[in-house]
């Protein structure tokens, strides 16, 4: 490598670094914030010094734990139910034809571009009259059939890959469509099939409208509104509110934690392209 | 590969395909298809939710968009000429094209008729300075139009002379004569502004993209890849209220990098001298989202430096799928740093470039989570951060006009529908 050559490095080196510093200067600044008190935070927000105050963390855990379990609750759910729907119907679209079909899969991929907002006025009527308002598992099927459309385009592309040998053994041995979904189709798409959930969860994680809308009582409350109210509050203990912020995070890191590999190998081999 | 052919003949046996599909086909319809009917039903409705649900045509339109007697020889104008240049027969272009230059026509006639007895009038004429220049700018794009060949600027200026008169018509509506939902219009405004400046902050997650993919050493790479996707732990809501942080006014990180930088003064001076907002002043502590000149700004820096996580990872996946010899035959030619993104690396992204562009033209439409986080239901003092889709939210949820809002939203899904067949048709790629 000669010398401009090692320049061209460092300068693309830099540039990249300096993408990265913004993105992570939230983090930093969460962190460093959730440590301190409001005096402290007043003289200087940014640098992180003694004495840490780690009764903020307590204090934090006790406002946001209630919709952190909430929202657990409601984004697994969601997941599972949009990829067992999707599958199933995915796995029908890629190997049958019967009549209507088309019909069907552009009334399907239609939704892609509809604008949800045009909905959510019915939808809350719809709701009310299901008595579903108000309640963690009438949202959480909501999310599981709003992710449905993106997760059936994605995986119907992905099993019309799948070779048909393997299909017609698992037929030979007697395998109905359900068995063939379990035995050939599952295994095959291990990558594509956490890609889609870590983003569906992500999705229901940060979904922040319906909750707003369709959850009332406090305890019911998801995170993301959760965070909002914390933040609305007159007088601010930026500390206490850092901290709620950063365990409100915790769930997100261990989930990535397990899943970064897959994910980083699934968005980049191209599992969701154009 | 081949797909067994399912009929209602063989249903006994094959019945098990069909109930797969059942819980995706009886949710979508009972949460996306009858909802959105709804919707487009009540467009048509005066409806608060429970009590008030009565029938009354065409007037949340009206109220909406003023003058339908325009408006409507426009839109079917502007819809004829834009399917025509979509269809495939000749006859039935021909036709379309007819349709759409007629009712053109017409509206020009229901103009003209309009504004006749004003021609007089001085402030009239100021106003309708810019409808004339819009046509003058049809009639120069309609004689490049017929003497450039199909392709490049001919394209364009086709394009033009189909969308330079639709948008005079639309300036008359809307500005000269101040009909309809002037708060609607306030908000296409904001749109257009942000659509425009999301042309210019789309590029950093390009380069980014490309400076990552061109470093030497795949361990780098690599690392560079895992560290993009650590920032996603942050939950967006958090992410959104620690901006919100940067930007306020007496503890925010931007004034007091502002200050310590010596940029208030030269912010306080262009102020003073220039730009006469009374926004910048001594001592230095400008209310980023709290004051109507300084929203707009200041959801266009927001997301400094503008690089979105996703958006890097797929543009790095498309250039992945660059070959080792296409730069080999590239360098021997000589090529530049620049030549090179120019020409190799932009085109082979091009597919993930189009798809965020879509994606992001449908999304600036829909916004509105953001803008009510930020700047409430009302978008801010002076309604300076309301966008279409909070208007509508704040027709529905703070006034309960819900009848109205499902108009605005019928209107909504309307642009959106126009927009998304223009991008597939216009923006699209050479492979």
């Amino acid at each position: 490598m000669n010398r401009t050559q090692r320049s061209h490095e460092l300068a693309k080196h830099a540039l990249i670094g300096f993408v990265l510093f913004f993105a992570f200067f939230p983090l930093y600044v969460m962190l460093v914030i959730s440590l301190k008190d409001n005096t402290q935070f007043l003289k200087s927000p940014f640098l992180p010094f003694a004495p840490f105050h780690w009764e903020n963390w307590t204090y934090g855990w006790g406002v946001v734990n209630n919709y952190i379990a909430n929202s657990i609750l409601v984004s697994t759910l969601a997941v599972i139910g949009t990829l067992v729907g999707a599958l199933m119907s995915a796995y029908v679209f890629a190997r049958y034809t019967f009549p209507g079909k088309a019909l069907l899969w552009y009334l399907l991929l239609g939704l892609l571009f509809m604008p949800g907002i045009m909905n959510l006025v019915p939808l809350f009527v719809l709701m009310k009259n299901l008595s579903l308002l108000n309640s963690l598992l009438g949202l959480a099927l909501l999310y599981a059939v709003g992710g449905q459309v993106f997760c059936v385009f994605v995986l119907r592309n992905f099993i019309e890959e799948i070779p048909q040998d393997l299909f017609e053994a698992a037929q030979v041995d007697g395998a109905g469509p359900i068995q063939q979904i379990f035995t050939v189709v599952v295994p095959m798409s291990g990558s594509i099939l956490a890609t889609l959930a870590i983003l569906q969860f992500l999705g229901s994680w940060n979904n922040f409208i319906q909750p707003l809308i369709f959850i009332s009582d406090d305890y019911k409350q998801l995170i993301p509104v959760g965070l909002m109210r914390l933040d609305g509050e007159y007088v601010k203990q930026w500390g206490e509110m850092m901290a709620g912020f950063t365990i409100a995070a915790i769930p997100l890191v261990l989930i990535f934690l397990f899943t970064m590999r897959l994910f980083v190998k699934g968005l980049t081999a191209g599992a969701i392209k154009g | 590969m081949n797909q067994e052919p399912i009929t209602w003949r063989n249903i006994k046996q094959t019945w098990v395909v069909f109930a797969l599909l059942v819980p995706t086909v009886l949710g979508v319809a009972a949460f996306s298809y009858i909802p959105a009917i709804e919707a487009i039903r009540h467009a048509f409705y005066k409806w608060d939710g429970q009590y008030v649900e009565e029938f009354t045509g065409l007037d949340n339109l009206r109220q909406i968009l003023g003058r339908l007697d325009i408006w409507v020889p426009l839109l079917v104008g502007m819809v004829s000429s834009g399917l025509s240049a979509l269809v495939g027969g000749t006859r039935s272009r021909r036709l379309l094209r007819i349709v759409g230059l007629l009712s053109l026509a017409w509206t020009a006639a229901v103009i003209i008729k309009d504004a006749r007895p004003m021609a007089g009038d001085g402030a009239f004429r100021t106003a309708m300075r810019p409808v004339f220049y819009l046509l003058g700018g049809t009639i120069v794009a309609w004689v490049v139009a017929a003497r450039r060949p199909a392709g490049g600027w001919g394209a364009l200026a086709r394009f033009l002379t189909f969308f330079l008169p639709i948008t005079a018509g639309m300036t008359y509506v809307i500005s000269v004569t101040k009909s309809g939902d002037q708060l609607l219009w306030m908000s296409f405004r904001l749109i257009f502004v942000l659509l425009v400046a999301n042309l210019f902050t789309m590029w950093p997650s390009i380069f980014t993209a490309v400076c990552i993919h061109r470093l030497k050493s795949d361990r780098a790479q690599y690392i560079y890849r895992v560290l993009f996707v650590v920032p996603m732990i942050i939950p967006a809501m958090v992410g959104l209220l620690i901006w919100k942080f940067f930007y306020d006014p007496s503890v925010g990180v931007l004034n007091k990098i502002l200050i310590s930088s010596g940029l208030d003064h030269v912010l306080i001076w262009l102020d003073t001298w220039v730009l006469h907002l009374g926004v910048f002043t001594d001592p230095f502590r400008p209310a980023w989202l709290g004051d109507p000149s300084l929203i707009i700004p200041a959801l266009i820096f927001w997301g400094f430096p503008w690089v979105g996580v996703v958006g890097v990872l797929i543009y790095l996946a498309g250039l992945q799928n660059i070959g080792g010899d296409v730069y080999e035959a590239a360098e021997i030619d000589g090529i530049t740093s620049w030549g090179k993104f120019w020409r190799i690396e932009l085109p082979l992204i091009m597919t993930q470039v189009r798809l965020n562009l879509i994606l992001m033209v449908i999304g600036t439409f829909q916004a509105y989570g953001f803008q009510l986080i930020l700047l409430g239901p009302s978008g801010g003092p002076e309604n300076k951060g309301l966008t279409p889709g909070l208007y509508m939210f704040f027709q529905a949820f703070t006034e309960t006009n819900y009848g109205y809002a499902c108009a605005l939203g019928l209107i909504l899904f309307f642009i959106i529908l126009v927009l998304t067949i223009v991008n597939q048709k216009y923006v699209r790629v050479q492979k």
